[in-house]
């Protein structure tokens, strides 16, 4: 056990000094928290001052000038209560509206044609040049005409202007649809992917490069096969775990503390039960795609014969990543439903998908049995690939070769 | 006991039959040669030894018994190819491989100190493996094979790449360890090292003994009928004798059948010649080598 905690150790000292590694994992996760922070202090300034000059207006009260009405054909003969005299003044005619205005003592005046019933047309005078100004009430002279057409009745009137009043009940928490709503699964499913292939990578990296500087021979008079793999794997897996918290940990963080400055509803937050199976899915997914790498690692002898290897072994997630990313999954959907079940996939897809809906419990339980079971065997495969026929071996490495070697009897 | 015992070893890789039938044992506390030519089996063989490869034939006794984890950390190998962490500070790197060799740390740390200092190793300690000299990081690989105080230690040529200087300072690190009971196997081709340090040898060809015993046996079994003679003065005719060769200050004389070398030494005392040495001629390594090779 000693030998694999120092094999572990040296690993994550040596992984620790890839200046790639670090940005990426820790730097660029802080680096995007404050970012987060400090746009959110920015829109939280600029809510307070708009909410302070609503404030203003609010305690101002309505526009201090009424508006005017001329209605040659008297069509208005109910007047509502709260409209006469602050809201709206009558005027005998045109003229009288006209002279009003100038003297400023109305924003404008309404005149409804003598024909309305016929033609509809009603005209809007102002001294104002931006027409689209809050000057322009048009609710409250469509209430006011709705009135009178139908014979005064106010009560009929608003029931008509708004004939649907539906009351929605909903048993699931209630939770306003925002970008972080829509976007947590897209999130969730990246930071899965990048968890599970940025430390696999450099495995793969650590691994040809014992062999590039012909340590591993020493290793192998030194430590057991065993002992080599699960040390490596072991701290690659813990440093991909430390990166995938960090960047759960900044994205609870943002929806935790973001608030309405960055336009993230009131009570919304990550479920903990969802970061939870994130961290069980990331151990499962990297158990089967970290020790493939470990065997690629194991095969090749330089890193340039191992990208195309990599890239056929990585395919399973690279689609289950598409899947969910471009199109969004259709997280309840047949397909969405097997890829999340299916080994090779579930650790990304079946994220996305409790990110997005409702996932019975079985169906995570039930996923998350079959990784761990494909983990234990795909382990096993891989760990007699750590022999010398195959570790001292200049041989090239193509896919063909290692899924031979993987599958090889004895 | 011997430390290790090999007997009837055979390895294929594929069509290439690598180890075709080697047989030795190596005595406690010997320094012992394994020689042979490039591509003779030398290296596999080694790592059959240690359990690398696993022999189609043949059985293999190291410290007693089979090669298991636990005799790891009482082997220091150091195999034909270098392999230091080429990116790791000096002292870092040795320390690691031995904590992987059962010490502790602190207990690596401890022993390292003198073995840096012994090798003019010290000021280089934080510098990175890869800025180090070829030299150097050949010393460093043999404080790395020796540092968790093996009991038998299996060096492929462990002296390449080092000055005479150094190469002097590895020696003599060697012949200390033997004098401590470790049990060294070496693989080399530099001969006249083997005469000077190794006890006994087996020299290999095509994967096969060609000859195993004690040095000094096996140069006398190579030995020609001859003598080497060093004089005051002038050599007198000699009955017996049938060619001289001058070698530097000394001559050999090429005796015939019938001829010993006693009698020719009473030849020369009973002539009051003043002799300064006699020896009968024996073969160097290098010869013995060139010969049983070729003869194969």
């Amino acid at each position: 056990m000693s030998k694999t905690l120092a094999i572990m150790a040296a690993e994550i000292r040596t992984t620790l000094r890839r200046k790639s590694f670090v940005i990426f994992a820790f730097v660029v996760p802080i680096v995007l928290g404050l970012v987060a922070a400090g746009v959110g202090w920015a829109n939280r300034n600029a809510l307070s001052n708009a909410m302070a000059e609503a404030q203003a207006a609010a305690l101002a009260g309505p526009s201090s000038r009424p508006t005017g009405l001329v209605d040659p054909g008297h069509l208005i003969r109910t007047m509502p209560p709260g409209l006469a005299g602050a809201r709206l003044v009558q005027y005998e005619d045109e003229a009288a509206a006209s002279k009003a205005l100038a003297a400023g003592e109305i924003t404008g005046y309404y005149v409804i044609s003598a024909d309305y019933v016929q033609s509809g047309q009603v005209t809007y005078v102002t001294d104002d040049y931006d027409l689209a100004s809050d000057r322009l009430d048009r609710s409250l002279l469509e209430h006011l005409l709705l009135v009178n057409l139908l014979g005064g009745d106010a009560g009929l009137a608003a029931v008509v202007q708004q004939p649907l009043q539906l009351q929605i009940t909903s048993l699931a928490p209630p939770v306003e649809a925002s970008w972080i709503t829509e976007m947590l699964p897209f999130f969730m499913v990246l930071i899965l992917y990048l968890a599970l292939v940025l430390p696999g990578s450099i495995l793969i990296n650590a691994l040809v490069d014992e062999k590039k500087n012909r340590v591993i021979e020493v290793l192998m008079t030194s430590v057991s096969p065993t002992q080599m793999v699960t040390g490596k794997v072991m701290a690659l897996g813990l440093l991909g775990l430390a990166m995938t918290a960090l960047w759960l940990g900044v994205l609870w963080a943002v929806a935790r503390f973001g608030g309405q400055a960055l336009g993230i509803p009131a009570g919304f937050a990550l479920p903990t039960a969802l970061l939870g199976w994130a961290l069980i899915f990331f151990l499962g997914g990297y158990a089967i795609y970290g020790a493939q790498f470990a065997g690629i690692g194991a095969l090749a002898p330089d890193i340039n014969q191992t990208k195309s290897v990599t890239w056929i072994v990585m395919l399973p997630i690279i689609v289950a990543y598409m899947f969910m990313a471009v199109s969004s999954g259709n997280p309840t959907g047949p397909l969405a439903i097997f890829l999340s079940l299916f080994p090779l996939t579930s650790s990304v897809v079946m994220i996305g998908r409790m990110a997005a809906v409702e996932v019975p419990l079985w169906q995570a339980a039930l996923a998350a049995v079959l990784q761990f079971v494909t983990a234990y065997f795909i382990i096993r495969l891989t760990a007699r690939l750590f022999r010398a026929q195959y570790l001292l071996t200049g041989q090239p490495l193509t896919a063909r070769s290692f899924y031979r070697a993987l599958l090889a009897r004895g | 006991m011997y430390a290790v015992e090999v007997s009837r070893l055979k390895k294929a890789f594929g069509a290439t039959q690598a180890v075709a039938d080697v047989s030795f044992a190596v005595e406690k506390g010997e320094i012992f040669g394994l020689l042979g030519p490039n591509g003779a089996g030398k290296t596999t063989t080694i790592r059959l030894m240690l359990d690398i490869f696993k022999p189609d034939a043949g059985d293999v006794s190291i410290l007693g018994g089979p090669m298991t984890e636990a005799k790891k950390n009482r082997i220091g190998y150091m195999p034909e190819e270098r392999g230091l962490y080429q990116e790791m500070p000096l002292e870092a790197c040795l320390v690691y491989l031995a904590t992987l060799k059962g010490l502790s740390k602190a207990e690596a740390r401890r022993r390292l100190q003198p073995y840096l200092e012994r090798f003019d190793l010290a000021q280089h300690r934080d510098k990175k493996v890869k800025e180090l000299s070829k030299g150097m990081q050949q010393k460093a690989q043999i404080i790395a094979t020796v540092l968790h105080g093996p009991e038998l230690l299996i060096m492929d040529e462990p002296f390449s790449g080092l000055d005479p200087v150094n190469t002097q300072l590895a020696k003599d690190l060697l012949l200390e360890l033997r004098r401590q009971g470790v049990t060294i196997l070496m693989s080399t081709h530099i001969m006249h090292q083997v005469e000077e340090m190794c006890n006994r040898i087996v020299l290999i060809n095509q994967g096969r003994n060609v000859l195993y015993g004690e040095v000094a046996q096996i140069q006398r079994q190579y030995s020609g009928h001859a003598v080497r003679v060093r004089l005051a003065g002038e050599l007198p005719p000699l009955a017996g004798v049938q060619a001289v060769v001058p070698l530097n200050g000394v001559v050999q004389l090429m005796l015939d059948q019938r001829t010993t070398p006693q009698d020719i030494l009473q030849q020369l005392v009973s002539r009051h010649c003043a002799v300064e040495q006699f020896e009968i001629a024996l073969p160097s390594l290098d010869e013995i080598f060139i010969q049983a090779v070729s003869q194969q």
